[in-house]
């Protein structure tokens, strides 16, 4: 499938302070792309540059498979976008921000502001003006004014901030929707994993300005997603175990009583055999399942270790 | 681009300032009015207390008049622009596919085309109330225009042309502080330079400077908006 979006070794530096640095990401037409990162890792800053809002100090943006200058205005025709947060013209109703944005988008299609409220559950408070919007109602409206125009890449910022759970799942179902019924490519990002992994098809990890890792959801799935966790009494004493007793080299100390052992071929047995004789004392050892969480923590510790 | 203006004064609700418009004219109308008929400019015996070259009407017309809609200019023009890059609107206007200039220059002249009709306007009003008025008082100011002039037209158009333009000056430092508040000091600013005097000197009636103003005003419009495609929006 060909990339609605990609960058090449995109890099934004302000007063000598690289906010991202090299950032390369794929986005394949069609699919959900959970771009994940910790507060300040620079997911806002690449989404800026990617909206135009913001201008590459080195690298560049393609997309719909043109590289993006100061002057493409074309393609914002074919995007919707939340970055930060929505903001509105507050004395204006819902209905009338979003006629606004049909006005100024070109988009001559009378009945699909109300189209968009009602998907979005605000047909009701159409005509309340968006002062009187409740946090989660305002992000709302910003995701019903970014679907408005059926774009063919939706551009959201940290949508799920100031929804109840309820309204979580309610949108976690439109995306889903939007992208199965209308082939819209969405790139979110999110600090809820939880939210992006139940969704994503493809998931990118930023940490502190650099592209950790890029990886479809599939492949999380299919490698190192199963270890063995064990709680035991000195979590030095039993790497050392691991490491020269049962030649493992792919394990980890997450703190003093915990270890965990991410070796495909390894038996809980084994390693609980192997501890006893060497008396060290267990308190559980069990597989488990690796969750996005898990992964991501991995990723970015290992990347705070560098 | 009459579409833009159009949408400009219509998300940003025009109504509100046609509203304030109307309530300032009329509060000049009244206080020139007495200026010149109830006798609020005399001293206790009854001359007039005016600076010497300031005893004709049309001198504190044009001051009144420039003075307040310079600032309302300013106003308006920190609320279209200055306020929508603080409360990011402007974001959400710089990811519409019309170029950023258009955008900036069509919130420009949705200020300034407003402006200029009000003070055209309200100047009108005041002269009328002073004309009516002089065909039956006496005034205390001498009155020195001819409503049946034709140049007397074309002045006070010229004069509202520049005095709206010089706004731009204090909407581009308005930017630059990123401050709404700039923008409004530097009006006030802009109204000494203009029409203060310094003992007999005031650049007011010096014939050369509206030019160089308006001059000005213009330069830093466009310097206002030239760069507004490579910048980054922060």
């Amino acid at each position: 499938m060909p990339n609605i979006l990609q960058t090449n070794q995109l890099t934004k530096t302000i007063d000598g302070k690289d906010l991202v640095k090299n950032v390369n990401l794929h986005v394949k037409k069609g699919e959900i792309y959970g771009f994940l990162g910790p507060n300040g890792a620079g997911k806002t800053t690449v989404m800026k540059m990617i909206t135009n809002l913001w201008k590459p100090t080195q690298g560049r943006v393609e997309l719909f498979g043109e590289t993006l200058t100061p002057t493409s205005y074309e393609v914002l025709k074919r995007m919707g976008s939340i970055i930060e947060f929505p903001c509105f013209y507050d004395h204006l109703s819902g209905l009338d921000n979003l006629k606004l944005h049909c006005e100024y988008m070109g988009y001559h299609t009378p009945d699909s502001p109300k189209k968009s409220l009602e998907l979005l559950g605000l047909w009701n408070d159409a005509e309340k003006p968006a002062k009187s919007y409740s946090l989660g109602m305002r992000q709302r409206l910003g995701i019903a004014r970014a679907i408005l125009c059926m774009p063919e890449l939706l551009i959201l910022d940290e949508p799920t901030n100031g929804l109840d759970p309820a309204g979580m799942k309610q949108l976690r179902d439109l995306f889903r929707m939007l992208c199965q019924e209308y082939g819209i490519t969405i790139f979110i990002s999110s600090h809820i994993l939880s939210e992006v992994e139940s969704i994503a098809d493809t998931i990118g990890i930023i940490h502190k300005g650099q592209m950790m890792k890029e990886i479809s959801m599939e492949k999380i799935s299919e490698m190192n997603t199963a270890y063995v966790e064990a709680a035991v009494e000195n979590a030095k004493r039993a790497a050392y175990v691991l490491s020269d007793k049962l030649e493992l080299t792919n394990f980890k100390i997450f703190d003093e009583h915990h270890i965990r052992i991410y070796d495909k071929n390894v038996n809980p047995n084994d390693i609980s055999k192997a501890f006893t004789s060497y008396e060290i004392t267990i308190q559980s050892i069990g597989k488990k399942q690796e969750s996005l969480e898990d992964y991501f923590l991995k990723l970015t510790q290992e990347g705070e270790s560098c | 681009m009459l579409k833009l203006i159009k949408l400009e004064w219509k998300k940003n609700n025009i109504g509100k300032y046609i509203r304030n418009a109307l309530i300032l004219a009329g509060c000049l109308c009244l206080f020139i009015f007495a200026l010149a008929f109830l006798g609020i400019a005399n001293d206790p015996d009854g001359t007039l207390d005016a600076a010497e070259g300031m005893n004709a009407i049309s001198a504190p017309i044009e001051l009144f008049t420039s003075m307040s809609f310079l600032i309302f200019t300013s106003v308006m023009l920190s609320s279209f622009i200055v306020s929508a890059y603080k409360n990011k609107t402007m974001n959400l206007m710089f990811s519409y596919p019309i170029k950023r200039q258009k955008i900036l220059a069509s919130q420009m002249l949705a200020v300034w085309l407003f402006n200029f009709a009000a003070l055209v306007l309200t100047k009108l009003a005041v002269y009328l109330c002073i004309f009516a008025g002089s065909k039956c008082m006496p005034s205390s100011f001498f009155i020195d225009f001819n409503i049946g002039d034709l140049s007397f037209y074309l002045q006070l158009i010229l004069k509202s042309g520049v005095i709206v333009s010089m706004s731009f000056i204090a909407l581009f430092i308005g930017m630059i502080k990123k401050s709404s508040k700039t923008t409004i000091v530097t009006s006030f600013l802009l109204i000494f330079l203009t029409q203060a005097n310094v003992g007999d000197f005031s650049m007011a009636g010096n014939a050369l400077f509206p030019v160089v103003l308006t001059a000005l005003s213009f330069l830093f419009a466009f310097l206002s908006i030239y760069n507004a495609e490579r910048k980054d929006l922060l």
